[in-house]
């Protein structure tokens, strides 16, 4: 997977990344976000794609697929940046005429269109029969607003992906007009549509054909999103692109895309499937991360995650869940180690250089200085005397990026998508909540399956290790407890039954179900 | 020691179906071992499956199929197993080895039928997977049954180890026993039966809790060994104030058995089911279990005289062991049938007008003619005699440590289920006693929804109303209407499952020609079925007693998410699949926005889509 036959250098300018390491590991760039922006942005992306025609066409990793998101600034304005209008409607006792005249004055004084918009929604009378009725839409989109309550400024509000005209991207204000930005969209919701993009062509092909849907135009909850639209199409910003995923293959691609596709085929009503894909592309995201991270420590698959179904009081099971964690959050770390002694280090001219006798410190210092310029893309001016110091100073530097960076942002795509908590202790651990125990269902059970086949199922697939057969092989022995894991065992199966996921039939079999496939 | 009388030797082949420590173990055969060293017979009725199975094997014809007879342990298969093999030769089976091959011969030629009653002792393993041989018996069994031959078989297994089976078989096995795994399971889970016409799943777990209930009931309580009570009377034993005695007569009332009769009922409509094992450990525990005894059940012998003279045959009472308040809660919660009747929190929920009557009834005039009438009444001294000083110091407010606090509230709860299980139908109506449990709703939903439908009756309209304004509630988020004669089917903005979800699909009449709102009943044993109709489709879901419980909970005004997570998930998950089954899709033309009067009707409100 981490060959070189299996990747494609970066294609764009690495001038404003401090060094090129991580994103050489993962891509440019898994960063923390808030959670609900990861589909978000990654809706936009593909809506963009679907827009031009091409939708999960399969991708590079020296290509730059580029798109241009929405920015809808009407709509924006209208929900986000409005906040008079109630009181408009109120003080204008009745009078219809009234509130419309003193509201679109507000407006006009009030709102941010940039340069290409006039702050003018007088179109919005025709379409409204009363003030009050434009009221009340307006009342009714903020209702879905994502993350209601967070502080983010007007601009980086958003919706749920109820329809196309509901999806834009994240902007702020400069001057009098708009830039993107890459603090709310990190880029991670692209990664995941560019993971998507490598899988084999008959799952790109199932869910091209499961997600359009969501991006006609045509549907009523689009159509209520576009009255508060002048033009017939959303507005939008320039072509955008830039981000990297390294791998032309690897096996968390097809994993995603067959979960992705699962759930897609569930044919659920409106939206709803997005309930589910939101905290999957989180969970596959981490997958990825460790997946890679594993292969660069010369392992092959993912690495065994230890998963406490959350249980009353601590436990051998809670302390290796703890202990599985944070070794795979470890991993990260030395990945990036191996990567600079393979890929920086192991070079026969530096080491040619650092063995010269002939050349002073100073002169090595400048030597490797200059090759982590070469090969990393190092901005920072390390100080150091010697070419020893420059790399202990180097390696911490890296890694330090590494935490801040990537490994932030796995942690906030497991914790985000329920796979990694704190609940009722005080470290992280893997603790699935009952949402990604429910997307993983979905996704994974087409017709009954017995709860302890499903175990295996989940540790073969995911190497997620729940019930005592699992764990005997994976978790270490001071750490494992027959006793301890059959009771997660319960508890997961006690969980699943709650839920309306499985069917106990006796003290010896329990049926794995999932009640959204009676679909005919 | 040896039992000696009669009487001692029942009671110790009555012993071995309780929850003693060697029963885990005991299979039919070991039973039928214990009856034969005392000469007593072992308990025994007709299996209620019995008709099933030999109605797979027509002599009269020769269509014969291929059974999976299945069930937990203790179902009776192996004894079922037995039976067909006399039945069809005429010949005692010789049980050897697990497994035994016939042949018959029927107007329709002869057959061959090999029968694999103990899976364990058949079964032959290298390197963790069954043998070739074995390997090779259940391809001819896949072959029987999805070709034709003159060769059939009968698996008699647990479920748990018709799973252990599948997952030990080699990786290469053939395709055709891949496909006898796929059908067997799928059969299984989804409670179904035949897979075309050579295969059929009996399992013994889908026979209603109810008929199990009677047959035990007869098979304990009509035995003539129980004249023992009379003839054997001094013996300390059989005394007539030990709780032995005192458990029989108060088990072998019409009252006590009906009252099991229902909790079978209610286990059945509440998705459960009672094994004949269970219920035989429970009735064989209430009879002979002893908080005091070794392994907390009587064992007849000096330990059991000894317990006798201690005069606290309370501590033994019928209402007591019925739950199993003898055993350890180890040895309880191992149990499904202890885990089933603690799921109903008998006795453990407070009721204002009952507690007033249990508390104050001796004291005050008023309720003193219902207070003898049904709490003091105790023909069989039942009662725990240190209540009342337990009660007088509660009522004087002496009772000041937490420990005292906390055992009179327990025993409280003991003595609701004491008038729980004692109370005539009359009593138990008048005073609402299903209120003292977690289903408050259970005899409206038994008298009221499933026996009408039963007998091939609509429920009442004032339960159908309240069935629809519970849906509303629940799949709206808004305080409709507690009279609801439609059902509306609305979605929310973002998602089919928002806590509000105010845009409108569709409404169903309850008095439509087709009602929208129906109750259909299932085959015997399983929970009703509600049908909702629209769109010119149905949509289908089991009524089980906690969805109903819950919707006339919500009905009455508790809130949703608060009363239950569970249940509010559950019907959330019930919507999505609704919605996505009826095909309800909002118009593109304009959205109809639902607001709620005061007086709980709804007012829509449209949002048109298109310029006009």
């Amino acid at each position: 997977m981490i060959s070189l036959t299996n990747t494609e250098p970066y294609f764009g300018s690495k001038d404003r990344n401090e060094a090129w390491v991580a994103e050489a590991i993962w891509g440019h760039r898994v960063e923390r976000q808030p959670f609900s922006a990861l589909l978000l942005e990654f809706l936009g992306m593909a809506e963009g794609m679907y827009r031009e025609g091409k939708l999960l066409e399969k991708t590079q990793p020296g290509d730059n697929p580029t798109y241009a998101a929405n920015r809808c600034l009407q709509l924006r304005n209208l929900l986000f940046n409005n906040p008079r209008m109630e009181e408009i409607l109120r003080n204008a006792q009745g009078s219809d005429e009234e509130a419309w005249a003193t509201w679109l004055q507000v407006m006009r004084d009030n709102a941010s269109l940039g340069d290409r918009l006039a702050a003018d929604f007088s179109y919005l009378r025709k379409r409204f029969d009363s003030f009050g009725e434009l009221v009340s839409v307006v009342r009714l989109l903020r209702r879905i607003t994502a993350d209601p309550g967070s502080e983010r400024s007007w601009t980086m509000q958003f919706l749920f992906p109820i329809g196309p005209a509901a999806l834009y991207e994240a902007i702020y204000e400069k001057g009098d007009g708009f830039e993107q930005t890459r603090r709310v969209f990190t880029r991670t919701g692209e990664i995941a549509y560019l993971m998507l993009s490598r899988a084999a062509e008959p799952l790109r092909a199932k869910i091209r054909e499961r997600l359009a849907p969501s991006f006609d135009p045509n549907t009523s909850r689009n159509r209520l999103v576009m009255r508060l639209i002048s033009s017939s199409e959303p507005d939008r910003g320039e072509m955008k692109g830039g981000t990297y995923l390294p791998y032309k293959t690897h096996p968390a691609f097809n994993r995603m895309a067959e979960d992705v596709a699962a759930i897609l085929s569930l044919n659920l009503p409106d939206q709803d499937s997005f309930q589910y894909l939101q905290p999957l592309l989180g969970f596959h995201i981490y997958l990825y991360g460790i997946e890679t991270a594993n292969a660069w420590l010369g392992n092959k698959g993912l690495p065994p995650m230890t998963a406490e179904i959350l249980a009353p009081r601590s436990d051998l099971v809670r302390k290796a869940a703890v202990a599985s964690y944070l070794q795979n959050d470890g991993i990260g770390m030395l990945a990036v180690s191996k990567f600079l002694d393979a890929t920086v280090f192991s070079d026969a001219q530096l080491q040619e250089k650092l063995a010269d006798e002939s050349l002073d410190d100073l002169a090595k210092k400048e030597y490797l200085a200059e090759h982590l310029v070469r090969t990393v893309s190092l901005k920072k001016n390390l100080d150091a005397n010697d070419p020893r110091r420059l790399a202990e100073m180097f390696y911490s530097f890296a890694t330090r990026l590494y935490r801040n960076g990537t490994g932030d942002g796995l942690t906030a795509l497991a914790t985000g998508c329920g796979l990694v908590s704190k609940r009722g202790t005080n470290r992280y651990r893997y603790a699935p909540t009952d949402e990604l125990l429910r997307a993983l269902v979905f996704a994974n059970v087409t017709s009954p399956v017995e709860e302890s086949a499903f175990l295996r199922h989940l540790y073969s697939r995911y190497h997620l290790v729940i019930g005592p057969a699992e764990a005997k092989d994976d978790v270490l022995s001071y750490l494992f407890d027959e006793t301890d894991f059959k009771k997660n065992r319960d508890r997961f199966g006690r969980h699943l039954v709650g839920m309306g996921l499985a069917r106990r039939m006796s003290d010896a079999c329990t049926y794995v179900l999932n009640p959204m496939e009676s679909f005919t | 020691m040896a039992a000696k009388t009669r009487g001692e030797k029942w009671i110790r082949l009555l012993r071995a179906y309780g929850p003693v420590a060697d029963n885990e173990a005991m299979q039919g055969e070991q039973v039928d071992g214990l009856a034969r060293t005392l000469g007593i017979p072992k308990l025994a009725f007709e299996h209620p499956a019995r008709k099933l199975l030999l109605d797979c094997f027509s002599l009269e014809t020769g269509a014969f199929r291929n059974v999976v007879l299945t069930g937990t342990a203790g179902e009776g298969k192996t004894s079922l197993c037995f039976e067909l093999v006399f039945q069809l030769t005429g010949n005692h089976a010789k049980g050897v080895g697990g497994v035994e091959e016939i042949r018959v011969e029927t107007k329709g030629g002869p057959r061959t039928l090999t029968l694999i009653y103990d899976v364990t002792g058949w079964r032959k393993r290298t390197n963790g997977h069954i043998s070739e041989g074995d390997v090779t018996l259940l391809e001819r069994m896949a072959r029987s049954t999805f070709d034709v031959g003159d060769e059939f078989f009968v698996l008699a297994v647990n479920d748990g180890q018709m799973h252990e089976l599948f997952r030990a078989l080699p990786p290469d096995v053939p395709q055709s026993i891949r496909k006898l795994e796929s059908s067997l399971i799928d059969l299984h889970a989804r409670h179904e039966c035949d897979f075309g016409d050579r295969l059929r799943l009996v399992n013994l777990s889908m026979v209603p809790s109810e008929r199990i209930m009677e047959l035990c009931l007869a098979a304990v309580l009509d035995r003539p060994e129980w004249t023992c009570l009379e003839e054997e009377s001094e013996n300390p034993l059989f005394s007539p104030s030990f709780s032995l005695a005192r458990n029989f007569r108060t088990l072998n009332t019409p009252q006590t058995r009906a009252k099991l009769m229902t909790l079978a009922r209610i286990a059945d409509v509440a998705g459960h089911h009672l094994p004949i094992r269970g219920v035989l450990c429970m009735l064989s525990n209430a009879l002979l279990g002893h908080p005091d005894a070794k392994d907390r059940v009587l064992r007849p012998g000096p330990e059991a005289n000894a317990l006798a003279k201690t005069g606290l045959a309370h501590r033994a009472a019928f209402h007591r062991n019925l739950f199993g308040e003898n055993l350890t809660a180890t040895n309880r919660r191992k149990r499904e049938i202890y885990r089933f009747l603690s799921m109903l929190h008998i006795g453990e929920e407070t009721t204002n007008d009952f507690d007033e009557l249990l508390v104050f009834g001796s004291r005050d005039q008023e309720l003193r003619p219902a207070y003898d009438e049904l709490v003091a009444a105790d023909q069989h001294q039942q009662r725990n005699p240190d209540f009342d000083t337990l009660l007088q110091r509660y009522i004087r407010g002496d009772i000041n440590s937490d420990d005292e606090t906390q055992m009179f509230l327990s025993e409280l709860a003991v003595e609701r289920r004491r008038i729980f299980i004692q109370a005539s139908p009359e009593q138990f109506l008048k005073s609402s006693l299903w209120k003292t449990t977690v289903f408050h709703h259970a005899r409206e939903f038994l008298d009221e929804v499933v026996a009408p439908i039963q007998a091939g009756k609509a429920p009442s309209r004032l339960h159908m109303r309240k069935l629809a304004t519970g849906l509303n509630r629940i799949w709206t988020g808004l305080l409709l209407s507690d009279h609801a004669n439609e059902i509306y089917l609305t979605t929310g903005l973002d998602l089919t499952t928002s806590a509000v979800s105010d845009i409108f699909l569709a409404q169903l009449e309850l008095d439509s020609e087709l009602p929208g709102l129906e109750v259909v009943p299932k085959e015997a044993g399983s929970a009703p079925e509600v049908v909702l109709r629209t769109n010119g489709r149905e949509f289908r879901f089991a009524l089980t007693l906690p969805r109903f419980e819950f919707l006339c909970r919500v009905a009455d005004g508790a809130m949703p998410s608060s009363f239950s997570r569970e249940s509010c998930a559950d019907f959330m998950s019930l919507k999505q699949r609704c919605l996505r089954d009826l095909k309800l899709r909002a118009s593109t033309r304009s959205l109809q926005l639902i607001d709620v009067h005061g007086s709980g009707t709804i007012q829509r409100m449209p949002i048109h889509l298109v310029e006009q």
